[in-house]
């Protein structure tokens, strides 16, 4: 694994333009969100060992997250799986109606579309994972953009002062296994019948582009004749503040409703189930949803038994699980912030890392050295549901930022990846998108 | 795996979500595209609206043909600067009975029900109670009208879109929640946001009942944004 430097094409921005769901960011010179960007571009460029290292870790990681989930809501002593939930501040509303979503996947069911581990992988070749993104996986229409990005430079850039070695390829089966499971949902849900709406808060740009790029690969590669529509979180407003579509809504018996008052049959959301659990707490409406939710008759994306993976919690609950496995080599050490046995106190006197359970990406996060901290990032108000502290692991750098690296899993294979880099040690809102490339002998073109 | 993309799925998205703030595809350096634009329709509530309005345009266009041939026969232009013949107009007062009864049963299909007049009328519109024989009993919003898009007669059979009636006078209400002034029947601009593409929308989905979740303490109240890469 190393960086390599790249030239910036020109007419990049057009390139970006002409070419990716999410033109704005990555083309704005401004917001250094795309490597071309920045004065001096550069890659990551992996070997073929190396890609298969990571493919492998992403699998055996998701055969991991089954496994624990298996466990997880196995009642071996009465009680138990209550008590896991609880551990993961989950409402107790809903707790019947998240056991009843994990039954319901066997046989299949409650289907998931993607999943992105982000994983620390050193020089050194230490493959580890960081956290989970079980539920709101952002970042694939970057994954498509990078791939449009490396044809570019195979087919036009050749010739320029920084060519790719002869066989570069990308490790991007993104594509592919989305409209793999794409078919897989249009089959089960019978999404000719239902059609499907897609929930996007329309205040987050980066939503509705992520949605955009699932529908394009929906309507180029399986149907295009299946009915979808955009749905906002609280209903999009024009320039003077009125009202143009109205936002999401709850009817009488639980079912969600769009904004021409439809139940939502079928439901990919951006947005966490904690968030609509606190959202419906606020609303009084709790129980009528959980109820709906108990009944599995509206099919949502990401399925309810996602939100056990995606809790931070779930990192520690795996550790305790794997710790005297050969494969915790993929794992941190991970407890929660309330364990004091010797191993979690021993954890907290030297580097690790304290993470809120439900904050999303970098927010709340910080890295303390035992006697104080070396970087932390805003709490935006997370934490209060408890934390959880990690191992820490040096992450990577190159050109002056630190880099991970996104690994889709998507029924249970490994898709491919997508890498942010970031000035702090901490990954976060601020992130540059670098795209990678994969070289057996690196052989370089003359 | 695609390796460049496609923009069909993104038109035919664009026109279901009127969203504002990405680049257009065709033309890069254009500025962007407005949030909701305003766009031809015609809009008619009864059958008799339709033919008249349809019988003027009839007539207007025989009036302009005739006025075309005959000039083509005095003085044909010089080649290809021929100007273009008047264009027919695509909905006939014939096809009006027809295209009328669409709109009810396209009013019949959508209409959401709900269980109480108050409920019904929190969005705003005129409520009656459901007709005999409906799938769910209640109330439902009034039908008050129906566009036909300009862009859909010249391209492909019309399909009508209807509105309806609002608690005020002089209003109608789209079936998004957007209230739009009544001001008169046959031509008119609406937001492009009042028509739904193709592929059609699923029928007999129709929401029960109150519906919650749309207030400042509703869906979206409690998220603390992360901003960009926060998920």
């Amino acid at each position: 694994m190393q960086a390599i430097k790249v030239i910036q094409r020109p007419r990049w921005q057009a390139h970006i333009r002409e070419h990716a769901y999410q033109a704005d960011v990555l083309s704005d010179p401004a917001q250094k969100y795309w490597i071309e960007a920045l004065p001096e571009p550069f890659a990551i460029q992996f070997r073929t060992d190396e890609e298969t290292a990571i493919a492998t870790a992403t699998e055996k990681l998701w055969e991991m997250c089954v496994a624990f989930l298996d466990r997880f809501f196995t009642e071996a002593e009465a009680g138990e799986v209550d008590r896991r939930l609880a551990q993961l501040q989950i409402p107790v509303a809903y707790w019947e109606a998240i056991k009843l979503s994990w039954d319901r996947t066997v046989p299949v069911e409650d289907l998931s579309l993607c999943t992105r581990f982000d994983l620390a992988v050193t020089e050194s070749g230490q493959i580890k994972l960081l956290e989970i993104n079980g539920e709101t996986p952002l970042l694939g229409a970057e994954t498509i953009y990078q791939w449009n990005w490396y044809v570019d430079y195979k087919r036009n850039h050749q010739n320029s002062k920084y060519p790719l070695p002869s066989d570069a390829n990308q490790f991007n089966d993104f594509w592919d296994r989305i409209a793999g499971q794409w078919r897989r949902i249009v089959a089960d849900y019978n999404l000719k019948e239902t059609g499907i709406s897609f929930l996007v808060d329309e205040n987050l740009e980066e939503d509705r582009e992520m949605a955009m790029q699932l529908i394009q690969i929906l309507y180029d590669d399986v149907d295009p004749d299946i009915h979808v529509q955009i749905v906002y979180l609280r209903g999009l407003r024009d320039d003077a503040g009125n009202e143009v579509q109205r936002g999401l809504g709850l009817d009488a018996d639980g079912y969600f409703v769009d904004h021409v008052n439809q139940r939502i049959p079928v439901l990919w959301k951006m947005y966490d189930w904690s968030d609509i659990q606190n959202d419906m707490a606020n609303d009084a409406t709790t129980d009528v949803l959980a109820r709906q939710l108990e009944s599995g008759a509206v099919k949502v994306l990401e399925p309810l038994w996602k939100q056990v993976l995606s809790n931070k919690g779930a990192l520690a609950l795996m550790w305790e699980q794997f710790k005297d496995s050969p494969d915790r080599e993929y794992l941190l050490a991970t407890y929660f912030d309330r364990d004091i046995s010797v191993e979690a106190t021993g954890l907290i006197l030297g580097m690790h890392v304290r993470k809120p359970m439900l904050g999303l990406e970098g927010v709340g996060t910080s890295i303390d050295t035992g006697v104080g901290t070396l970087e932390e990032r805003d709490s935006l108000g997370y934490g209060k549901e408890g934390l959880i502290i990690q191992a820490y692991i040096e992450l990577p750098q190159a050109f002056g930022y630190h880099y991970t690296i996104g690994s889709w899993v998507i029924d249970g294979e490994a898709a491919g990846v997508i890498i942010r880099g970031d000035t702090s040690r901490i990954t976060g809102r601020h992130c540059l998108i670098i795209p990678h490339i994969v070289s057996g002998d690196g052989l370089f073109i003359d | 795996m695609q390796q460049y993309l496609v923009i069909s799925a993104f038109i035919a998205t664009q026109l279901i979500t009127g969203c504002s703030d990405m680049a257009d595809e065709d033309e890069p350096d254009s500025p962007e595209v407005q949030a909701n634009p305003m766009v031809a329709a015609r809009f008619y509530e009864t059958t008799e609206q339709c033919e008249a309005d349809t019988k003027k345009q009839e007539a207007d266009y025989a009036t302009k043909l005739k006025a075309y041939q005959d000039n083509q026969l005095k003085s044909p232009p010089p080649a290809g600067q021929a100007p273009n013949p008047p264009q027919k107009p695509a909905l006939r007062a014939a096809d009006c009975a027809a295209q009328m009864a669409a709109a009810r049963q396209e009013h019949d299909r959508h209409a959401p029900v709900y269980q109480t007049r108050q409920d019904c009328q929190v969005d705003g519109v005129q409520c009656e109670p459901t007709p005999a024989g409906y799938a769910t009993s209640g109330y439902r919003p009034r039908y008050g009208g129906s566009y036909f898009y300009i862009g859909d007669l010249l391209h492909r059979s019309p399909a009508p879109r209807t509105v309806y009636q609002g608690l005020n006078a002089g209003e109608i209400v789209t079936p998004q929640g957007q209230v739009l002034p009544k001001t008169h029947t046959g031509l008119v601009a609406v937001p492009q946001e009042t028509n739904l593409a193709a592929p059609s929308r699923p029928t007999g989905y129709a929401a029960k009942g109150t519906i919650t979740g749309r207030s400042s303490s509703g869906f979206g109240s409690t998220y603390k944004s992360t901003g960009r890469g926060g998920k």
